[in-house]
C-alpha cells in the first residue's frame, strides 16, 4: 500500500510540474520556417512511402502543403487560422486504415527528426494530432 | 544457460522471418514500442505485469508475433524464461511461456528445478494505447501448470504440495488498461498500466496453487508507470501484489524499477532490478541474512 501512495504521490508531483509556463510550440518547432521544413520533408516521405504514396496520387500538392502548414501553425499557437476541410470530409472515402495513419505518422516524426525539433517538441505537436485519427482512420 | 536461450530465440525470429516471406505474410505497422516487451508470464507488458497491449506490432489489419528470453537473478536463485505470442488483428493475443526456477534454495534432495508452462490468451476489448481517449482495455486469462515430479524424499509429492500448495495448476483472470498520454509533463510520452487479477498463484505458479491460509481466489492489484525519453527508451517501474495462500511461505508483493531498449520493431531489450520480497520461509533456511530476492533482469525480445 505505501507503495501505491508513493506512485500517486509521484504522479501528483509530477503533473504539478505542468503548471510551469511552457515555452511555445510554434517556437519550439522553429517557428514558420521551422513548419514549412517540417512539412516539406513530411510531403517527401509521403510521397514515397510505398505504404501509403497511392492514397496521395490525386492531391494536389500545393494546396495539401498549404493547409498543412496552416494547420501545424494553427495548432502550435503560431497564430493561423486553420481554413481547409475537416479531417472527416478531407479523408472520407479514403479508406485509411490504422496501418495508413501510423506509417503517416511514422513520416511525420521522421521529418522532424531531419529538422532536429526536440523529443519534447515533436510529442506535444503530436498530441495536439493524435485525436485526428477519429476522424481519420475509418 | 541464458545464450542457449538467446539463440534459441534468434532462430526462432529468423524461422518466423522465414515464414512471414513465405504466403502468411505479417505486419509491423504499429508504432515503435507500442509492441511492449514480453512479461515473464509471456503476454506483452513489462517484466512481471502485463498491459492491455498484444504481442508484437501487427495492427488491426495485420497479424504478428514474438519469441523472448528473460533470465531474474536474485541473491538466493534464478529463474529463467522462454516465450512466445501471437496476436491477431490486434484483438488477441495467445501466448505460452516455459519458466525454470533453480531450486537449490530449498536444499530438498534430488530436486534441481521447479517448472511451470503459462498459456494465456488476451483480447483488446476497447481503446487504442495511443490514439482514443479512452485508454486500450483487454481481458485476459492465464493457465499454468506446475509441471514438476513427486519427490521420494517429499513422501511422493511435490516441491509444491510439499509447502502445502492445493493444486499444480490454476487460471488467472485479469483485465488491464494502458494508456500512453503522448506529450504528457516534460514534453514526454507517459505511460500508465494498471491491472486487477483473479488468482489462487503462489510466486506466479512456481509454488503452485491455493494453500491452507486461503484456498480461494484472491483480487489482487498490479500496476506499472513509464516514461518514455525518447521512442527508443523507456524507463518505469511496476509492482504487483501477491496473495497470502501458505502458512509455510510468506509472500511478499513483487516489484521492479526498468529501462525498456527499442533499437527498432524487430528486437527489444529490458533490464530490471527486481525485488521479490521474501520468498523462502524459516522452515526453508536462507544463506543470506537479508532474506528479500532482489536481482537483476534480463530480458530480449524478437518481434516478427
Amino acid at each position: 500500500m505505501k507503495q501505491v501512495i508513493g506512485m500517486v504521490m509521484l504522479v501528483l508531483a509530477i503533473t504539478g510540474c505542468q503548471t510551469r509556463p511552457q515555452s511555445a510550440l510554434f517556437d519550439d518547432l522553429g517557428g514558420m520556417t521551422g513548419i514549412e521544413n517540417i512539412v516539406d520533408g513530411f510531403l517527401v516521405r509521403l510521397g514515397s512511402d510505398p505504404r501509403i504514396a497511392a492514397h496521395f496520387i490525386d492531391v494536389d500538392p500545393v494546396r495539401f502543403r498549404e493547409k498543412l502548414i496552416e494547420q501545424f501553425c494553427a495548432e502550435s499557437g503560431g497564430g493561423c487560422e486553420y481554413t481547409g476541410d475537416s479531417m472527416k470530409d478531407s479523408h472520407a472515402g479514403m479508406n485509411v486504415t490504422h496501418t495508413d495513419f501510423n506509417a503517416l505518422v511514422e513520416d511525420l516524426i521522421a521529418a522532424m527528426e531531419a529538422e532536429d525539433v526536440s523529443v519534447s517538441a515533436q510529442n506535444r505537436l503530436l498530441k495536439r494530432l493524435a485525436p485526428m485519427s477519429k476522424d481519420i482512420i475509418e | 544457460m541464458i545464450f542457449r536461450w538467446m539463440g534459441i530465440c534468434i532462430l526462432g525470429v529468423l524461422s518466423a522471418n522465414a515464414f512471414a516471406a513465405g504466403k502468411l505474410a505479417t505486419g509491423n505497422g504499429r508504432i515503435l514500442a507500442t509492441g511492449a516487451v514480453t512479461t515473464i508470464d509471456g503476454t506483452a507488458g513489462g517484466g512481471i505485469v502485463p498491459m492491455a497491449i498484444l504481442a508484437g506490432y501487427g495492427t488491426n489489419e495485420q497479424h504478428g508475433g514474438v519469441v523472448s528470453a528473460s533470465r531474474l537473478n536474485t541473491d538466493d536463485f534464478a529463474l529463467n524464461g522462454f516465450a512466445a505470442a501471437w496476436s491477431w488483428h490486434n484483438r488477441v493475443e495467445f501466448s505460452v511461456a516455459r519458466q525454470t526456477l533453480d531450486a537449490g534454495i530449498f536444499k530438498i534432495p534430488d530436486v534441481e528445478e521447479l517448472r511451470t508452462n503459462n498459456y494465456g490468451v488476451k483480447a483488446r476489448l476497447f481503446g487504442d494505447v495511443l490514439y482514443t481517449t479512452v485508454p486500450q482495455v483487454s481481458i485476459g486469462a492465464m493457465y499454468r501448470e506446475s509441471i514438476n515430479r513427486d519427490i521420494a524424499a517429499l513422501g511422493g509429492a511435490t516441491v509444491p504440495e510439499a509447502l502445502g500448495a492445493k493444486s499444480n495448476y490454476g487460471t488467472d483472470y485479469y483485465l488491464a488498461a494502458t494508456k500512453v498520454f503522448i506529450g504528457g509533463p516534460f514534453g514526454r510520452n507517459w505511460l500508465v498500466n494498471g491491472v486487477v487479477r483473479s488468482t489462487r498463484a503462489n510466486q506466479g505458479g512456481l509454488l503452485g496453487f491455493g494453500g491452507d491460509l486461503d484456498e480461494e481466489r484472491s483480487t489482487v492489484a498490479e500496476g506499472s508507470i513509464g516514461v518514455f525519453l525518447n521512442k527508443h527508451w523507456l524507463i518505469g517501474g511496476e509492482y504487483r501484489e501477491q496473495p497470502e495462500n501458505l502458512t509455510f511461505l510468506h509472500q511478499d508483493d513483487w516489484k521492479d524499477l526498468f529501462i525498456a531498449w527499442f533499437p527498432n520493431k524487430q528486437w527489444s531489450i529490458t533490464a530490471a532490478l527486481v525485488d521479490l520480497g521474501e520468498v523462502s520461509t524459516a522452515a526453508v533456511p536462507y544463506e543470506n541474512d537479508d532474506r528479500d530476492q532482489r536481482g537483476a533482469y534480463l530480458s530480449i525480445t524478437g518481434a516478427f
